[in-house]
């Protein structure tokens, strides 16, 4: 089970760039980002190579930044691929609240990400037996 | 009446009614004289047909006039004075809280009886000469560092003028030196709180065991907090530097209610538009007339902070009637949508949302030619999830508790812990925007 780090954000110029700037400076990748608008503020989710760290570097430079579990899977990088994984979804009868995706390398594996409506365990679980497979690190 | 050197106050403090009314009756004469040697009330009494020899007692009171900030300033620097310049010896000026200072002075025997309540109000509330006091308050011209601090040294604590701010050795002299009781403003006591949680350290192992909170109000809910997040007792105390500073009134260990002492100072609630009393019980400004303090006697002083009495007898045994915590100043109560409103209303909904951090900043606009409330208020980071749907819901229910307390509806905007200003002094807690017509 993967971990998304998620920030509220004040919804000003320079907010991201500093939050950039400090996972930067402690060798956090960030593979992928994504934001909410709600007005004064926003919620920024972020994929990044380790969310532990992220959070807590983060939190620790008074950054109101949490851990939400999401379901990620690795899907192959080409044309039709993303078309599988949601006719599985939808056979399985899993709502997506949310779904982003990212390259990995190019050609070859993506990362797609679903934030459920439910436990994303379990949609881990029914896709893995699908034959899908659960990405444990990137 | 006892051994009158008792330096713990227990002389006055102990009075029965009987005993008070009579101290009253026989002050206020001595008081109203003393009063017209100054030039300020020599005129005003000339002016109002006053003479002071006609104050027999207590049922004379409601022949003198009130005094205002307003007369405060107009008799500035020293028009109040009523003794010699050579015996004074300490001035103070008011924390300007709205407006422009105003000075008052004291005497050597002024002091003392200062000194004396506030030590009796520390005593009170369970301080003892083994405690090691930090006084966080500001020093200088504001009277509730100094106020607090001779009173502390009077009931013989191990005092520590820390002052404000500086938190960080704030925080070294409370464990090196295992201070066990402090003041400051609760503010302030929220902010040191937050500092040490954000650091993932925890309040509660401060060696504090009692705090006296004041200088600005508060509401019972963010007592319980300070409580709570340190483990100790807060008590709340009373004073405006016109009639002194702090240990006008404070809590007993009952804390339901300020007993005000009544040796020093004679007490009336009244209606702010009528200036009549108002039946007991029944909210209304406080008025108060010094009654120990010569150097610079005032007379029917409006406070302008609005409160009520509370009724019944205290359990702990002390006469000198309490007054409730007070919901506001008459000149801060805001007035929206034709609706009378307290910062303090709005701060209780906060203080009951554990996932608020407790620091907020109202904004009143004008929007379509009506009043617009926006509150501000910062999350608790730790409480954060990341799930945005547990954001709105939580932000939601927070204007549904806020529109049934105020009656209508306020816009609220989610902040970040930390984005808002902090002070270490009063928090300023309501700026106004609106377009005056």
């Amino acid at each position: 089970m993967w971990n998304l780090v998620v920030v509220l954000a004040e919804n000003k110029p320079g907010k991201l760039a500093k939050i950039a700037d400090i996972l930067g400076k402690n060798n956090v990748d960030i593979l992928m980002t994504d934001i909410d608008d709600e007005g004064q503020y926003g919620i920024v989710r972020l994929l990044t190579s380790n969310p532990d760290k992220a959070r807590n570097v983060l939190y620790n430079e008074n950054i109101t930044a949490a851990l939400t579990k999401v379901a990620l899977v690795e899907i192959p990088d080409k044309a039709g691929a993303l078309s599988v994984i949601m006719k599985i979804l939808a056979e399985e009868k899993i709502n997506v609240k949310q779904a982003m995706g990212c390259i990995l390398d190019r050609g070859k594996r993506a990362a797609f990400i679903i934030i459920p409506d439910g436990d994303p365990a379990e949609v881990e679980e029914k896709l893995a037996k699908r034959g899908i497979r659960i990405l444990e690190e990137i | 009446m006892t051994n009158e050197n008792d330096l713990t106050g227990t002389r006055f403090e102990w009075m029965s009614r009987d005993e008070i009314t009579a101290w009253q009756d026989q002050r206020l004469p001595i008081i109203v004289k003393q009063a017209a040697k100054s030039p300020w009330y020599a005129r005003v009494f000339a002016e109002k047909g006053i003479n002071p020899d006609d104050i027999k007692g207590l049922e004379d009171l409601s022949a003198l006039p009130f005094t205002t900030k307003a007369d405060l300033r107009e008799s500035y620097p020293d028009g109040m004075l009523a003794v010699p310049k050579s015996e004074v010896v300490r001035m103070h000026t008011s924390s300007g809280t709205t407006g422009k200072p105003t000075a008052i002075m004291h005497t050597r025997e002024d002091l003392e009886c200062w000194s004396e309540i506030m030590a009796r109000s520390m005593a009170m509330a369970g301080f003892t000469k083994d405690d090691v006091f930090q006084n966080m308050s500001g020093y200088g011209l504001f009277s509730g560092g100094l106020g607090i601090h001779m009173g502390s040294e009077k009931l013989g604590m191990w005092t520590i003028p820390a002052a404000a701010g500086n938190t960080a050795r704030s925080l070294m002299l409370i464990r090196d030196f295992n201070v066990t009781g402090v003041h400051a403003t609760p503010s302030y006591m929220m902010h040191v709180a937050e500092a040490m949680l954000q650091r993932g350290e925890d309040p509660r192992e401060l060696p504090l065991k009692r705090a006296i909170c004041g200088a600005e109000p508060y509401t019972e809910e963010m007592r319980k907090k300070l409580e709570e997040l340190y483990d100790m007792k807060v008590f709340n105390n009373y004073g405006l530097s016109e009639m002194n500073g702090p240990g006008i009134a404070f809590e007993c260990p009952y804390q339901s209610g300020m007993h005000l002492w009544e040796d020093s100072y004679i007490m009336e609630i009244v209606d702010p538009v009528t200036l009549k009393p108002v039946p007991e019980g029944e909210t209304g400004e406080l008025v108060l007339t010094n009654l120990r303090r010569m150097g610079m006697p005032i007379i029917r002083y409006r406070t302008r902070d609005l409160t009520h009495l509370v009724k019944g007898e205290c359990p702990c045994g002390r006469v000198h009637r309490r007054i409730a915590r007070f919901v506001g100043r008459s000149d801060d109560m805001l007035v929206i949508k034709g609706v009378n409103v307290f910062p303090s209303q709005i701060e209780e909904v906060i203080m009951r949302k554990p996932w608020l951090g407790g620091n907020y900043l109202i904004t009143i606009t004008t929007r379509k030619q009506l009043d617009d409330l926006a509150l501000d208020v910062e999350v608790n980071r730790s409480s954060f999830d990341g799930n945005l749907d547990t954001l709105r819901a939580r932000k939601a229910e927070l204007e549904a508790d806020l529109k049934s307390q105020l009656g209508f509806g306020v816009t609220v905007n989610i902040v970040e812990q930390g984005s808002l200003p902090v002070s270490e002094g009063k928090a300023k807690r309501v700026v106004d925007k609106r377009e005056t017509l």
